[in-house]
């Protein structure tokens, strides 16, 4: 309860911002570190609640072993680029206010709440996507705004479905209701959440914002629609199909991801794939979120620092940005000892069918990095870069708190596959843009896919 | 649910921004509809009585959904917002053409 108070209180906060003059950078880095140190609490002392505000009907909120991994993720992205340092003071303000409603909605626990959590993030993602004042950020964030409030039409439709044959708006009576409702609520958060074939908004819209917000987007506010996946499914019966829509997201994701020659067009793509694998286990779907968040928004983060965003002029590079970027390379690769290595537990849970495209997905992976492990080295610059310091770290720790032996010797072999293949078809073909991210065509998309989801919803019953 | 499918169809038929904007705001409308329309499932009589009857409507639905018109309410003015800023800079409202203008 008290959580709820605090998160509260500093929104409220937030808006001091608007006001300060000075010392705007120094108040965001201390509110980032008083948030992860809560976040830590809880995760150590495993607090947990569970309330209903307000009698009957009221706000459902929850905090379980889910939720604080999302907190965890939350508070240590954010911290990371307050580190970094963010110029802008309408910009500091933003991404305060982003990160409290985001704690709030990793605790909300009802279909109506968290819908309404949603549309008050992707607002706030909206208003930080045009923050850079481009064209073609205006043209992303429309796109966005147009297909998402699409998806939460049809997810209050769904809502009101369930309303209609439950009485009751909690995430626990979503077991017996209608197919259509839940077909049409999973479309609308999969439209959120970055699956591909569902989202294609995401790969324009994360590599035209600014690198802060870039790292926000990836990091963070994707996992929003990845918590009310997990919430919706796990008590409706639904995880095969979203966990097959995942894998297949995965491997898709990871092709175009290798094909482009876009830094942050690259990272995008991947986030589309590593959404996928999250999906693909749902055991190990909270745990995973919280490596990708660390690993995608460090890499986002280090785009400040590279000379150009055409990966194939990059020659050479500082000794510190080298370094920097060949480890967190390293750590998306999956090799053990960094936080990417967690995907061998999503392995060992997800199911037969899943686990041969998720390896596919893994060796995509580590080849469309591996031309990073080919730039030379130049002179070095010493610069202060706490940031990545940080995210190092928290990686580390990760990956060395969720070690097995077992997995080891194959997340080698996987890797060493990669960049054979890169080596292989390295500079072969490419593609600057795909026709799927067109408003028009990922509109029609979308009806058919919701048509396809009830369809196979109705199969399984 | 006619009104929501009508707006569905207005979302992908037609090129025009501000008539996708308006499509999705008469989907909006409809889902408003459709809520109103379950809590009028029990009855039709104002739920505002200290001795409740089986003729009252369903307040919930109703208490509810005022959210969600406020939330369709900021984001079509945002979205429109960005429209004009898109249509005195792109010069164009077409979203095939704006897809294309974008990329170079």
């Amino acid at each position: 309860m008290s959580l709820v108070i605090y998160n509260l209180i500093m929104i409220l906060f937030s808006f001091i911002h608007v006001f300060l003059k000075r010392y705007s950078r120094s108040i965001f880095l201390f509110q980032n570190v008083l948030n992860l140190s809560i976040a830590l609490l809880i995760f150590i002392k495993k607090f947990s609640f569970d309330i209903v505000l307000m009698d009957l009907f009221g706000v459902h909120l929850i905090l379980d072993e889910i939720s604080m991994y999302f907190i965890l993720l939350n508070a240590i992205v954010f911290l990371g680029i307050s580190l970094k340092g963010v110029k802008d003071k309408t910009l500091i303000f933003l991404l305060s206010i982003t990160s409290f409603s985001l704690n709030l909605l990793f605790l909300s626990y009802d279909l109506f709440n968290l819908y309404v959590m949603i549309e008050l993030v992707s607002l706030l993602t909206f208003l930080l996507i045009v923050h850079g004042r481009k064209i073609s950020q205006y043209w992303a964030a429309l796109k966005y705004i147009i297909l998402g409030s699409l998806g939460m039409n049809l997810y209050l439709v769904g809502v009101a479905i369930v309303y209609r044959s439950n009485y009751s708006f909690s995430i626990q009576d979503v077991k017996n209701i209608p197919t259509i409702a839940l077909s049409l609520m999973l479309t609308g958060v999969m439209i959120r959440s970055g699956v591909f074939l569902f989202s294609m908004w995401l790969p324009q819209a994360h590599a035209e914002a600014e690198t802060v917000v870039s790292a926000v987007l990836s990091g963070v506010v994707v996992k929003t629609g990845v918590y009310t996946l997990l919430r919706l499914a796990t008590f409706s019966k639904s995880e095969h199909i979203v966990s097959y829509f995942g894998a297949v997201s995965a491997v898709l994701g990871v092709i175009f991801a290798f094909l482009s020659d876009d830094y942050k067009r690259i990272l995008s793509y991947h986030t589309l794939s590593q959404v996928g694998i999250i999906l693909s286990s749902f055991k190990t779907a909270p745990l995973y979120s919280l490596a990708h968040g660390v690993f995608k928004s460090w890499l986002f983060l280090l785009k400040d620092d590279l000379p150009t965003r055409k990966v194939s002029e990059i020659k050479r590079l500082n000794f510190d940005t080298w370094i920097f970027l060949i480890l967190a390379s390293l750590s998306i690769s999956g090799l053990p000892g960094t936080s990417g290595y967690i995907k061998s537990l999503v392995l060992k849970n997800a199911p037969f069918i899943s686990k041969i495209l998720l390896e596919v997905a893994f060796v995509g992976t580590c080849a469309s990095f591996a031309k990073f492990f080919f730039i030379k080295i130049g002179k070095s610059k010493n610069r202060m870069t706490f940031h990545h310091i940080f995210l190092l770290t928290v990686s580390t720790i990760l990956g060395i708190l969720f070690f097995d032996i077992k997995y080891a010797f194959l997340s080698i072999l996987i890797f060493l596959v990669g960049i054979f293949i890169h080596l292989v078809v390295h500079g072969k073909f490419k593609v600057r843009k795909i026709v799927l991210e067109e408003l028009e065509v990922s509109l029609s998309m979308i009806i058919i896919l919701t048509v396809v989801i009830s369809w196979l919803m109705f199969l399984q019953r | 649910m006619g009104i929501i499918f009508i707006g569905i169809l207005g979302v992908l038929i037609r090129r025009n921004i501000i008539m996708k904007l308006l499509s999705l705001d008469i989907m909006g409308t409809g889902v408003v509809s459709y809520f109103v329309y379950i809590s009028s499932e029990t009855g039709t009589v104002p739920p505002i009585t200290l001795n409740w009857n089986l003729g009252n409507a369903d307040p919930v639905p109703q208490a509810v959904i005022i959210t969600s018109i406020v939330i369709n309410f900021a984001t079509l003015a945002l979205a429109i917002l960005i429209t004009m800023i898109l249509a005195t800079r792109a010069l164009s409202l077409d979203s095939t053409k704006l897809d294309k203008k974008v990329v170079d």
